[in-house]
C-alpha cells in the first residue's frame, strides 16, 4: 500500500476521528432536528418561525431540501463510513497478526524448557488454568515466560459492532436508492391498478425497478375496529388480483402482494356521495368528495371542499357521523356511522350565499343549484412499499447485538509469568494487562498473585518436609485458599 | 385496587425515595453509617411500594405500563432504582450512589405524578408486543444511565471530601467508581441500541419503513451517539475516565431523558402515548 495513503487511512481510522464525526454528527442532527423533516406537519410553525429566511416563500411554501439528504449531511456519514471501513481493515489485520504471534507462542505440553521449572510450571499452569487463562509459553536465554490471556473474543466483538454499523449505513443507502415508497387514498369500493392508475404519492430510489407484476387494490370495506377499552381504528380489507381474496390490513401489520408491502396508512375518514346539478340539468360534479380528518379540540372534524374557478364557485363540506342538536348546534356524539348529518356551504365570489344541513339521502337548493347527498362510505390511505434494503439493515442490526454484547462480556485480560533461573533459585514475576476494568482487575492479579504463592509454598512444604519454608497460620492459610480457589 | 388508593401508594413510594434521598445526603455530610442503613431501607420501602403500583396497574389495565407519560416516567424509574438496588447489594461500596441516583428518581416521579394518573386506554396502534419490547429496552436503558449519572455524581463528590467518607464506607479506590460508571453507560447503551433497532422494527411492521427522521427518533439516535462518544473516550483518552466522565454521564443523562419525555414539548412527532 502506498505509504502516504497508508499513513491518511491510519489516521482516519483513529478513535480520535471516529470521536470526533461522532461529536459532528450528533451536534448535526442536533440542528437539523429544528428543521421540518416532511414526515410531519411542521411547515406552518416553521414557516411563521423563519419567515425571514430567503428559503422561505411568499406563499408559504419552503424551497428547503430535506435536511438529511442534503450534501453536507451525506458527506458526513460518507467520511464515517470510511472511517469505519479503514478501522475494521487495520482493526482485523492487527488481530490476525495478534493471533499469528500467539501460535509462535508454544503450547506449554510441547516446550522442552518446562524441564527446567518442572518444579513451579505445573503449579503456575494449574492457577492460571483456575482463573480462566488459556497460557502459551516463551522462551529466552535464561527465563521462560507463561502468557495466560483470557477475553480475546471482546476485540472481536467490538470489530463486529463496527462492520455491523458499516453493514446498517450500507443497507440505508440501498433503501435511499433501489426502494419504492408510495400512498394511495381509496374509499370503499374503488379500485386501484398500478398498472393503469397512479399513486397519489411517489418516491422510487434511482436504481428501483419495479416488480412485473402489476398490483390490483380493491378497497373492499373500511371497518372501526374496537378494542377492549373503545378505541377505534381501521382493518382496510384489500384484495390484491396475485392472490384475489380479501385480506385485513391491521395497524401494526401490513401484508405483502405481488413483491410489495401493503400498510394501512395513517389517513382515514369519510366520503360522502354528492351530486351537483345546475338548473339546467347539467352535472356540475357527481362522485364521492374525501373529507380530511383533522383533529381540533379534542374532536375530529371532517372537512374539504370543491372549487369551480369558472363558475366563480367554492363549495365547503362539512360531516358529522353521528350527529345530535346540542346547546343551538350541531355536534358529533362520537365516530360512528349513526347519524349522518353534512354542512354545505355554497360561497360566490367573496361572499357566503347559502349554508345548510342535510342528512344522507337528501337533497338541498342553493340558488340555482341542486346539491343532492345520497350516501357516505369510509376511505382509507394505503402505503406501498419495496424496500430493499431493510433485510441488510436488519441484518446489521443483528450482528451490532451480537458485537456489543460481546464487547460487553468479553474483557481482554493477559497475565504474564516470567521465571528466573538464578544462582540455583526460582525467582517469579507477575506482570498483568487488561483494556478496561483497571482497578478490578487489580484485584484479579493480587488474589493469583496470593494464590501462586500460596500453592507454591504448599508444593514447597510438600516436596521438602524436613525444610521449616514460611510457618502460615492455618487458619489464614484457609481463608487464602477459600478466597483463591471457591 | 381503586386508583385513588393506588394514587396514594404511588406518592408514598415518591415521598419514601425523597426521604431516602435527604438521608444519603445526611450520611454524606454528618459521615454517619447509621443514616446510609436507614437510606438503603427507605428505598427499599419505596421500590416495594413502586412496585405495588405498576404491578396493580398491570393488572388492571391489562398493558404493560408504558402507554402514558406517566406510566413510561415511573417505569424508567422504576428500572433504574432496581439497578441502583442490586448494585449495592452486591457491591456495598456504591450504596452512597444514592445520593446522586434518588434526586433523580423523586425528580421523575414527581413529574410523573403531574401528569393523568388514570388508566389510559390502550390505542390500537399501540396493541403489538413490540411496545412491551421497545419500550422495556428504553426504560431499561434509561435506567441504567440514571444509575451511571448517580455514579458520577458520587465519583465527584467523594473526590472532593478528599477520603472524609471512609467513615461510612470502607475506603475504596476511586476507579472502582469509574469502572461502575463505564459499565452502566456501556450496559444502557446496549439496552438504548436495542430501543431503537426494536424500534425500527416495529415502525417497519407498522408504516413499512424502519426510520422517518421523526424527532423522537432523531432525539434517540443523538442520546445514543452521545454515549457512543463517552465509550470513544474511554477507550482512547485513559486520563479523561474519571472526573471529565464522571460528568459527562451527569449531564448526558437529561438528553438521555428530553428524548424521552421533553422532545414532544418542543416538536410535532407522530410518535405518541396514550394520553
Amino acid at each position: 500500500m502506498n505509504e502516504t495513503l497508508k499513513k491518511y487511512l491510519l489516521k482516519l481510522s483513529s478513535v480520535r476521528v471516529g470521536f470526533f464525526l461522532l461529536a459532528l454528527l450528533a451536534i448535526s442532527s442536533v440542528v437539523f432536528s429544528f428543521f421540518p423533516t416532511g414526515q410531519i406537519d411542521g411547515f406552518s410553525k416553521f414557516v411563521s418561525l423563519f419567515s425571514w429566511m430567503s428559503n422561505v416563500q411568499p406563499d408559504g411554501s419552503i424551497s428547503f431540501q430535506e435536511r438529511f439528504e442534503s450534501p453536507a449531511f451525506l458527506a458526513l456519514i460518507a467520511v464515517l463510513s470510511f472511517s469505519l471501513a479503514a478501522s475494521i481493515f487495520f482493526r482485523t489485520k492487527a488481530e490476525f497478526l495478534r493471533l499469528r504471534h500467539s501460535q509462535l507462542l508454544r503450547p506449554i505440553s510441547e516446550s522442552p524448557e518446562s524441564m527446567r521449572f518442572q518444579d513451579t510450571m505445573p503449579t503456575v499452569l494449574k492457577t492460571l488454568r483456575h482463573y480462566g487463562y488459556k497460557p502459551l509459553v516463551r522462551s529466552l536465554e535464561e527465563q521462560i515466560t507463561i502468557v495466560g490471556e483470557r477475553g480475546g473474543k471482546g476485540t472481536f466483538g467490538s470489530i463486529l459492532f463496527h462492520t455491523a454499523l458499516l453493514v446498517i449505513i450500507a443497507g440505508v443507502t440501498l433503501s435511499s436508492v433501489a426502494s419504492f415508497r408510495s400512498s394511495i387514498s381509496l374509499t370503499e369500493g374503488q379500485e386501484f391498478d398500478s398498472g393503469r392508475d397512479s399513486f397519489g404519492y411517489e418516491q422510487g430510489g434511482t436504481f428501483y425497478r419495479a416488480p412485473q407484476e402489476d398490483l390490483v387494490l380493491r378497497l373492499i370495506r373500511v371497518e372501526p375496529e374496537y378494542a377492549v377499552h373503545g378505541a377505534t381504528t381501521l382493518a382496510t380489507i384489500v384484495a390484491g388480483n396475485s392472490v384475489n381474496q380479501e385480506v385485513p390490513i391491521y395497524i401494526n401489520h401490513g401484508i405483502i402482494r405481488a413483491k410489495r408491502e401493503i400498510h394501512q396508512g395513517a389517513q382515514t375518514g369519510f366520503s360522502p356521495s354528492i351530486c351537483i346539478t345546475q338548473q339546467n340539468g347539467d352535472v356540475l360534479f357527481k362522485g364521492f368528495v374525501r373529507l380530511a380528518s383533522i383533529h381540533e379540540n379534542g374532536n375530529n372534524h371532517h372537512r374539504d371542499f370543491l372549487t369551480f374557478p369558472d363558475h366563480d364557485l367554492r363549495i365547503e363540506f362539512e360531516f358529522l357521523p353521528d350527529a345530535v342538536f346540542r346547546n343551538g348546534r350541531f355536534i358529533s356524539r362520537s365516530q360512528d356511522l349513526v347519524n349522518p348529518l353534512l354542512r354545505i356551504s355554497v360561497n360566490r365570489g367573496s361572499s357566503r350565499s347559502e349554508d345548510q344541513w342535510i342528512s344522507a339521502g337528501s337533497a338541498a337548493q342553493a340558488g340555482q343549484l341542486t346539491l343532492s347527498f345520497t350516501e357516505v362510505r369510509r376511505w382509507s390511505q394505503l402505503d406501498v412499499v419495496d424496500d430493499p434494503g431493510k433485510n441488510v439493515m436488519l441484518l446489521g442490526v443483528i450482528l451490532g447485538s451480537v458485537g456489543l454484547a460481546l464487547r460487553l462480556l468479553c474483557v481482554r485480560k493477559r497475565i504474564i509469568v516470567s521465571l528466573r533461573f538464578q544462582d540455583r533459585k526460582t525467582s517469579i514475576d507477575i506482570k498483568g494487562t487488561a483494556e478496561k476494568f483497571p482497578a478490578e482487575f487489580e484485584s484479579e492479579l493480587a488474589l493469583f498473585r496470593t494464590t501462586l504463592q500460596l500453592l507454591l509454598l504448599q508444593d514447597t512444604r510438600t516436596n521438602q518436609s524436613d525444610s521449616p519454608g514460611i510457618d502460615l497460620n492455618k487458619s489464614k492459610k484457609e481463608e487464602l485458599q477459600e478466597k483463591a480457589l471457591p | 385496587m381503586s386508583q385513588t388508593l393506588l394514587s396514594i401508594v404511588f406518592w408514598l413510594s415518591t415521598i419514601a425515595y425523597a426521604a431516602s434521598f435527604a438521608l444519603f445526603a445526611m450520611a454524606a455530610v454528618f459521615h454517619r453509617k447509621r443514616f446510609l442503613d436507614l437510606a438503603v431501607t427507605v428505598t427499599w420501602t419505596g421500590f416495594l411500594l413502586h412496585t405495588a403500583v405498576i404491578t396493580a396497574r398491570w393488572i388492571q389495565t391489562g398493558h404493560p405500563p408504558f402507554v402514558s407519560y406517566f406510566e413510561s416516567m415511573s417505569a424508567s424509574t422504576w428500572f433504574g432504582v432496581a439497578a441502583f438496588l442490586l448494585i449495592q447489594q452486591k457491591k456495598e461500596f456504591l450504596r452512597v450512589a444514592g445520593i446522586g441516583a434518588m434526586p433523580l428518581a423523586t425528580i421523575l416521579m414527581g413529574w410523573a405524578g403531574t401528569h393523568p394518573f388514570g388508566f389510559e386506554i390502550l390505542p390500537v396502534g399501540l396493541q403489538s408486543f413490540w411496545l412491551f419490547i421497545h419500550a422495556s429496552f428504553a426504560a431499561a436503558g434509561v435506567g441504567c444511565f440514571i444509575v451511571a449519572a448517580g455514579v458520577g455524581f458520587f465519583r465527584l463528590y467523594k473526590a472532593h471530601l478528599n477520603g472524609r467518607l471512609d467513615q461510612i464506607i470502607e475506603s475504596t479506590d476511586i476507579q472502582r467508581y469509574d469502572e461502575f460508571n463505564f459499565r452502566l453507560v456501556l450496559l444502557g447503551f446496549l439496552f438504548y441500541g436495542m430501543m431503537v433497532a426494536s424500534g425500527a422494527i416495529w415502525a417497519d411492521l407498522a408504516w413499512g419503513r424502519y426510520w422517518g427522521w421523526d424527532p423522537i427518533e432523531l432525539w434517540s439516535l443523538i442520546t445514543w451517539l452521545l454515549y457512543a462518544v463517552y465509550l470513544h473516550v474511554y477507550f482512547t483518552w485513559r486520563g479523561l475516565r474519571g472526573r471529565f466522565l464522571a460528568w459527562y454521564s451527569a449531564i448526558a443523562v437529561f438528553v438521555a431523558g428530553f428524548s424521552l419525555w421533553g422532545v414532544r414539548f418542543f416538536y410535532e412527532t407522530i410518535h405518541t402515548y396514550g394520553n
